[in-house]
């Protein structure tokens, strides 16, 4: 029997800039899928955090393209997740895979579409915790400007 | 509340309807299968298209490995593709006219990677039903780990049959605890 899913989880939009967005208690599921419409203050990298971790845990690898070349980087060892490079209003797609499994490191599969860049990104959070919460940030002291939405989605993986 | 999405990018539409993306069959792996098959996709017409949502590790040695799929057991050089992929140094594209199967090549983890360490992938089998088209598939799909790659990649399947099993592949086995998760979008 088909399960209906894609179950809205949480929300924001901001009514003024914010240095960080940052969803918690959320509740078991399958896949997560953070769905964010963002404008960052400055040109400025999105970093995530699960669980407020700030263990050297974080891998990622992703590749880009500016219109001129597409070049590929990976990390390991990091103490926080990139997920892209936001420069202007961006549209940002995040899967966290099987976020509440206990038997796996946390796998992150990441979409950003911003004013100058296209990025693909695979992440991982090193650790068989269950996701319970995430925090988004920028770097550079940048800040999320007002009337950027955030939309957190449950995909259920159990019928 | 259910929404509407649709592929990477999930468009909210109207909620309250639900059903509009359902969980159809999931299955976690155990005893190294060598295959997981998602058969009898005719009984889901009701739906337009597919999304496979998959974690990920093979059995093989190394830190990579392939992950693919074929359309209604179909082994013949049927399937066209073309990808981009980045590994941590460069991006490359490939792309192929004829193969036996839908194919992303080094893209999650196998045996030499660290316990607990599972790519990813999203996959969309586009207007699944339809006898009009052929079939056009795409996908996401990444590793995170010593050995890394992210990969986009579509193509289709050459042939106008309606698709009624998708046959999930990775090198050797399909290490125990993976996930496979088949949901219609109408």
């Amino acid at each position: 029997m088909p399960t209906p899913t894609y179950t809205l989880i949480d929300s924001t939009t901001l009514g003024s800039s914010a240095s960080t967005v940052t969803f918690s208690s959320i509740p078991a599921g399958g896949d997560a899928v953070l769905i964010a419409d963002c404008t960052p203050t400055g040109g400025a990298s999105l970093l995530f955090k699960i669980n407020s971790d700030s263990s050297s845990i974080y891998s990622y690898v992703y590749m880009r393209g500016n219109g001129s070349a597409a070049t590929s980087l990976a990390a390991s060892a990091s103490e926080v997740g990139f997920l892209g490079y936001l420069d202007a209003k961006s549209l940002v797609s995040v899967n966290f895979q099987d976020y509440s499994a206990t038997d796996k490191h946390k796998s992150i599969l990441c979409r950003v579409n911003t004013g100058g860049y296209v990025f693909a990104n695979a992440s991982r959070y090193g650790s068989t915790s269950a996701m319970t919460a995430f925090t988004l940030s920028l770097t550079g002291g940048e800040s999320f400007a007002a009337g950027s939405t955030f939309y957190l989605y449950d995909i259920a993986k159990a019928l | 509340m259910s929404l509407i999405p649709f592929g990477f990018w999930a468009a909210s539409g109207g909620g309250g309807g639900g059903g509009a993306f359902d969980l159809l069959e999931t299955t976690t792996t155990s005893g190294s299968p060598s295959f997981i098959t998602f058969s009898g996709l005719g009984s889901y017409s009701g739906y337009k298209h597919l999304q496979l949502r998959i974690t990920a590790r093979s059995d093989f040695g190394g830190g990579l490995n392939q992950l693919a799929f074929r359309i209604n057991d179909v082994a013949t050089s049927s399937y066209a593709q073309h990808s981009l992929e980045g590994d941590g140094t460069s991006v490359t594209s490939d792309a192929f006219a004829s193969r036996a199967n839908m194919s992303a090549p080094d893209s999650i983890a196998g045996s030499g990677a660290s316990a607990n360490i599972f790519g990813a992938a999203v996959v969309d089998i586009l207007d699944f039903s339809s006898t009009n088209k052929n079939t056009t598939i795409r996908g996401l799909v990444g590793t995170a780990a010593t050995d890394s790659k992210i990969m986009l990649f579509s193509g289709m399947y050459n042939s106008t049959d309606a698709v009624t099993s998708i046959r999930c592949t990775v090198t050797d086995t399909w290490a125990d605890n993976s996930r496979l998760s088949l949901y219609g979008v109408k």
